[in-house]
């Protein structure tokens, strides 16, 4: 949920939570959709990219301890190969990667947000920082518009 | 002529920059030459060079083949596969009646079948999966059928596993697909680079004419990249022997000496390119020392590579394998695009990019839309292409997939998996033994909810598990065109009946498309053309004004003389991308870390003009590093003798000789860890497989291990234990690059294992790449 954002630092943190909360989600996206190799994959190089753009954003949270992946990670991804070969699979997928967009979505705000404070504020580094989120953000918004957008019409009108 | 077993690549006929490839016609015969009846002319679908010969008959039969002089591409020379290959259509096994779950049945019950299963179905449920190996005409009436008839997305080539990152690498750079350069250019070049491609094996025909340059008596300099010790890296001035994985790394470093030196065009670049900016940015950090390290270089290397590539006069480059299955592909391959932007190598003599294809008639694949994208090279995105095409077919342009990009073939597999496709037509192509992760593949393929027909030549490890076989005709047994790695076309004419009620594949797709009933949307038939020949004039009428433009080459043109390059000699003269522009390029572009697509504003937006596009990446680790349990990196690739799974190559007695079996290769030093000697049986273990084979200690990279992928398990005893320890993608991976979607058959991390004593060397050729260590030191 959303709080009421007054200060630049506060909008820092929120930017920087919504970042890595996104890296969080696009991990939990990857490990209950291990059956499918592109979403697996590709989940770990973002989830990657995301980490690095939250940590230059400054200090934030406590590291999630399931961020880490453990026990229940394993879980889903096998639960995810076991039901990998049944047809709700890409259901579920579109199911989703429509909530994992709205959360992309909240971030990329965050972080204009943050942008516009920074630059008002003429905090070049912050700035910096901001700009390398974002495109982060972005391109983990853009990856999961295309996987949904070839999803979509093989889950409504195939079998 | 020569042993062409001995010596695949044969005399030398040296030249010096400038000059023109002097003839050499090689001629195998099976038969005294005066007793060759006609002479047909064809050209050699065993590789992608398109080497031009006439098949000789007698009796009714092809006795031999006789390479053509006239024509551009091979000036008369024949490899090893092209001077015997042809004797694998009269194998004794070949397929000669359709079956229907196993029993011989009439063509009329087993194509009502396959029609009857595709009507009670709707089409997303429906995919089609072909080849590189038919011809344009087949292609061009199999997309005419998904896409207009059916009306699925799903339609794909096994071209997407060899040459798929070639035609999305030029798509990134150039707006478009289509080779820049030209064959000729190895006769005006000064510098020639070779990334990941390995032509003394691939193609060994263009590695005489590239040696006949170098031990010419102005030779030019060669780089090398590849991790292992190939025929060309032994005689290159540069060997980049970069560990499998960090082939983006690599170019990352060398693109960062070009900048910092300032050996770059500037005036061609402010003229041509767009992008500067960003590449600028993403190179910074990538000194030769940070490249080094991530590609188990030496910094000096590094700057030797880029010293080669900086101070020439007219580079030639060519792209392969080593890059488009390896980590990144697309990425790393734009990355060889960008140098010649950079230093305005294109367009001119010997200034000639090749990003290669894998397969003799790849280019047809992707032409005519049977691979990914709409034929004509249009663009799914663009309305105004899908227009155009819904009018040359004379339906809806809704009728036309083209909400998405088309399912690549990775895809259609897991939407099989997923129980989401339920009809699969293979044609001419063997997924049970070319696919990653085989256990995975052959349970798909097995499901009962899938229902799959398969067209081919041989029993195959795929027609085992199809529901309906069809058998199929082949090369010098119909007519059709193909186009090779250099854009050359040819015609393959028809020599020879084919056996028992085997029809060619444009025969078989026509059947369906009568059987379907499929109309355009005044009623007429949707298929309307009826043999070779009048498929090819409605595909020369779907080709005019775009790039790969056939209306100017016709059958007559083709007869005769040499083949003839779409597009002249090399695209791109004078810096001038017209295929570039936001109403004409092939694609709006993706993102090379994420394959996310671009939407038509945001090109427009960065390319207005119609430039050539700086492509930056950004390198990240590949996605199964070794660890302890699993230390090095497999990659799987060929040798010169066999082509794919063997179906030709494994039947015909010169070429299964020379290459009888798999074998591993492994570089001496972790061969010596692990006790191993040449020739001991060694298993390879993965996560997904093992694959149980004698060893070859070879040049390769030390931490890499070598899988020739073309062992299957058709030629073993029905009960033999390596049916599913032999084959090569028993081991790989389910991965794919982003963007193109090819599949990653060189990442993975693998242990070898000594599990016996060996009772002679291993199986290996002793030249070329799987030359014994101590031959090539």
């Amino acid at each position: 949920m959303l709080g009421i954002t007054t200060s630049l630092d506060a909008a820092r943190r929120e930017a920087r939570g919504a970042v890595e909360d996104l890296a969080g989600e696009v991990r939990r996206l990857g490990e209950r959709h291990a059956a499918d190799h592109d979403v697996h994959h590709m989940s770990r190089t973002l989830g990657l990219l995301l980490d690095e753009a939250a940590a230059g954003l400054g200090a934030g949270r406590e590291p999630d301890a399931e961020r880490e992946g453990g026990r229940f990670a394993r879980v889903r991804e096998a639960a995810s190969k076991a039901m990998g070969s049944r047809p709700p699979a890409g259901a579920l997928l579109l199911a989703d990667l429509r909530r994992f967009l709205a959360s992309a979505s909240d971030a990329s705000v965050a972080c204009v947000v943050l942008a516009q404070g920074a630059q008002a504020a003429r905090n070049r580094d912050l700035l910096e920082a901001v700009t390398v989120a974002h495109d982060a953000v972005l391109r983990t918004h853009r990856w999961a518009l295309t996987r949904l957008k070839v999803t979509a019409p093989q889950v409504l009108l195939g079998p | 002529m020569h042993d062409v077993i001995a010596d695949p690549w044969g005399p030398a006929t040296p030249v010096a920059r400038g000059e023109e490839w002097p003839e050499r016609v090689d001629v195998s015969l099976s038969v005294p030459e005066d007793q060759v009846e006609r002479w047909v002319q064809s050209a050699s679908i065993l590789h992608s060079d398109g080497d031009a010969m006439d098949i000789a008959v007698a009796g009714g039969r092809i006795v031999g083949v006789r390479g053509r002089g006239v024509d551009r591409v091979n000036r008369g020379r024949l490899g090893p596969k092209d001077a015997f290959g042809w004797q694998a259509n009269h194998a004794p096994d070949r397929l000669t009646t359709p079956t229907v779950h196993g029993r011989p049945a009439s063509w009329d019950e087993a194509m009502d079948l396959v029609a009857e299963r595709c009507r009670a179905l709707s089409a997303p449920e429906i995919a089609f999966y072909t080849t590189g190996q038919l011809f344009a005409e087949e292609y061009w009436t199999l997309a005419t059928i998904a896409r207009a008839g059916i009306g699925t997305n799903h339609l794909d080539g096994n071209t997407r596993l060899c040459t798929a990152t070639a035609g999305e690498a030029l798509k990134e750079s150039f707006g478009c697909d289509g080779q820049p350069g030209s064959y000729d250019d190895v006769h005006h070049c000064d510098a020639l680079a070779l990334w990941g491609h390995n032509p003394a094996e691939t193609q060994p025909v263009l590695w005489r004419r590239m040696r006949d340059r170098l031990e010419g008596p102005d030779r030019p300099r060669l780089l090398v990249a590849d991790p292992r010790r190939t025929v060309p890296a032994r005689e290159a001035d540069v060997h980049l022997a970069l560990e499998p994985g960090t082939n983006l790394a690599l170019l990352l470093g060398l693109q960062h000496v070009l900048l910092a030196r300032g050996w770059i065009d500037e005036a061609y670049l402010a003229q041509s390119t767009v992008g500067l900016d960003l590449l600028e940015a993403a190179v910074r950090e990538w000194t030769p020392e940070r490249a080094a390290e991530v590609c188990g270089l030496r910094p000096a290397e590094i700057e030797a590579g880029a010293e080669l590539l900086g101070t020439c006069e007219a580079l030639l480059s060519t792209v392969l394998q080593g890059f488009y299955q390896a980590h990144q592909a697309t990425a790393a391959a734009c990355q060889v695009n960008n140098i010649h932007l950079l230093r305005g190598m294109l367009g001119r003599p010997g200034a000639g990019l090749l990003q290669m294809n894998g397969q003799p008639t790849a280019q047809n694949t992707r032409e005519c839309g049977a691979d990914g994208d709409l034929p004509g090279f249009r663009n799914w995105a663009n309305g105004r292409h899908v227009q155009e095409l819904a009018e040359i077919w004379n339906v809806d342009a809704l009728q036309i997939p083209h909400w998405g990009p088309p399912t690549h073939c990775m895809e259609m597999f897991r939407l099989c998996e997923e129980g989401s496709i339920r009809f699969l037509w293979i044609s001419r192509t063997n997924p049970a033994v070319s696919l990653p992760e085989l256990a995975r593949i052959r349970r798909i393929l097995g499901d009962d909810r899938l229902f799959v027909v398969a067209q081919d030549l041989f029993p195959t490890e795929t027609t085992a598990l199809a529901d309906v076989v069809l058998p199929a005709a082949t090369w010098g047994e119909k007519t059709g065109v193909f186009t090779n790695a250099d854009r050359t076309v040819h015609l393959s004419e028809k020599a020879v009946d084919p056996p028992g009620q085997a029809r060619s594949d444009l025969e078989i797709f026509l059947d369906f498309a009568r059987r379907m009933d499929f109309r355009d949307k005044d009623g007429g038939p949707l298929v309307h053309w009826h043999d070779a020949e009048s498929a090819y004039r409605a595909w020369q009428r779907c080709s005019a004004g775009r790039p790969c433009d056939y209306t100017s080459i016709s059958y007559d043109d083709l007869r005769g003389g040499s083949g003839i390059q779409w597009g002249g000699p090399r695209l791109y003269e004078g810096g001038r991308f017209a295929w570039a522009h936001p109403d004409a390029c092939e694609t709006y572009g993706r993102d090379l870390l994420t394959g996310g697509t671009y939407e038509p504003t945001e090109y427009r937006a960065m390319n207005p003009e119609g430039k050539a596009i700086l492509q930056p990446a950004r390198w990240v680790p590949p996605h199964e590093p070794p660890g302890d349990e699993r230390p090095l990196r497999l990659m799987t690739g060929r040798t010169v003798y066999h082509f794919h799974t063997r179906t030709k190559t494994g039947r015909t007695p010169e070429l299964q000789a020379a290459a009888p079996d798999v074998w591993v290769e492994l570089a001496p030093a972790d061969a010596a860890v692990r006790g191993i000697d040449e020739g001991d049986v060694v298993e390879v273990r993965s996560a997904r497989g093992v694959v149980r084979a004698p060893a070859r200690i070879s040049g390769v990279r030390d931490g890499a291990v070598f899988v020739p992928f073309h062992y299957g398990s058709w030629d073993l005893p029905e009960d033999d234990d390596r049916a599913q320890a032999r084959a090569a993608n028993e081991l790989t991976l389910t991965s794919w690059d982003p963007v193109s979607k090819q599949p990653l058959f060189k990442a993975g991390a693998v242990q070898v294992v000594k599990v016996a004593d060996g009772t002679g060397r291993a199986p290996a050729p002793d030249l070329a790449a799987s030359a014994p260590m101590e031959a090539v030191r």
